[in-house]
């Protein structure tokens, strides 16, 4: 019981890791998308 | 290209792992299956002293060059380094639990390590009150030197101190593995290791590409 609990515990803490990770890349991803688009717009303007 | 081969490598040796530790390694005599927590205990706290190696890399990189991808280099593994001395601390609680009795013990080796892991903790503390770039990678690299002045004593506590931790069984004068025991810890040690470089890889491009967005973002402003 005590192996798969270690075992379980492990996993979480690297998913909580990678969670963390993607959402940052999004964040990135969401702020590169709205100066591509601040660019646009002056450009048009 | 490259993440994608290491990301495949990865999975298919943890789950290779993962079948040795539980279905093909023995159970051992004296603690039984909880000692199969061993199989990951090991490589994770290994994967920390990593950690700490990596990040002076990183902060002499810095002070040699001033480089900021040095300061990116450093702060990746001390990510890591919390990741895994974390996990590897919850591990070693639950195999003490059944084996010592206690859930923790403050022995020398378990503190020290805590100690590591709170030093990594405290590094990013640091860095999320310093919002200048050149500043924050200048006093951050000089607290993190200090994970790497712990792992030597932390090292070395096992054989200098009277500790509740064993001395390590698979190094020179330990009492050594059955070739089976032996095998798995291999496999685990490189599933644990591809997990590694998968995953500061990964969180390095990832730091690269923010860095160059920030800048970007910089730009477009200063223009505006």
């Amino acid at each position: 019981m005590f192996a798969f609990a270690a075992y379980g515990a492990v996993f979480t803490v690297i998913f909580v890791f990678l969670w963390m990770m993607i959402s940052r890349q999004n964040r990135i991803e969401k702020k590169l998308e709205q100066i591509k688009n601040q660019l646009k717009d002056r450009n048009a303007g | 290209m490259k993440l994608k081969v290491l990301a495949i490598l990865t999975l298919v040796s943890m789950l290779t792992a993962l079948y040795m530790i539980f279905l093909y390694a023995p159970r051992e005599a004296l603690q039984g299956d909880a000692q199969r927590i061993f199989y990951i205990h090991v490589p994770l706290a290994i994967s920390g002293y990593v950690s700490a190696f990596l990040l002076l890399i990183g902060v002499i990189g810095f002070f040699r060059t001033g480089d900021l991808k040095w300061d990116r280099f450093g702060e990746t593994a001390a990510a890591l380094g919390v990741t895994f001395i974390s996990a590897q601390l919850i591990t070693g609680s639950l195999w003490s639990r059944p084996i010592w009795g206690p859930w923790w013990v403050w022995d020398a080796r378990t503190t020290l390590q805590l100690v590591l892991d709170l030093i990594f903790i405290a590094y990013f503390m640091l860095r999320s009150y310093l919002p200048d770039p050149q500043k924050r990678a200048k006093l951050s690299a000089v607290f993190g030197l200090l994970g790497m002045i712990d792992v030597p004593i932390n090292y070395l506590s096992i054989y200098l101190v009277r500790t509740q931790h064993p001395q390590a069984v698979v190094s020179p004068g330990g009492g050594g593995v059955s070739p089976e025991m032996g095998l798995t810890l291999t496999v685990s040690f490189t599933a644990v290791g591809l997990l590694y470089a998968y995953l500061f890889n990964r969180r390095l491009a990832i730091a690269k590409v923010e860095e160059e967005v920030d800048y970007l973002e910089q730009v477009v402003l200063a223009h505006e």
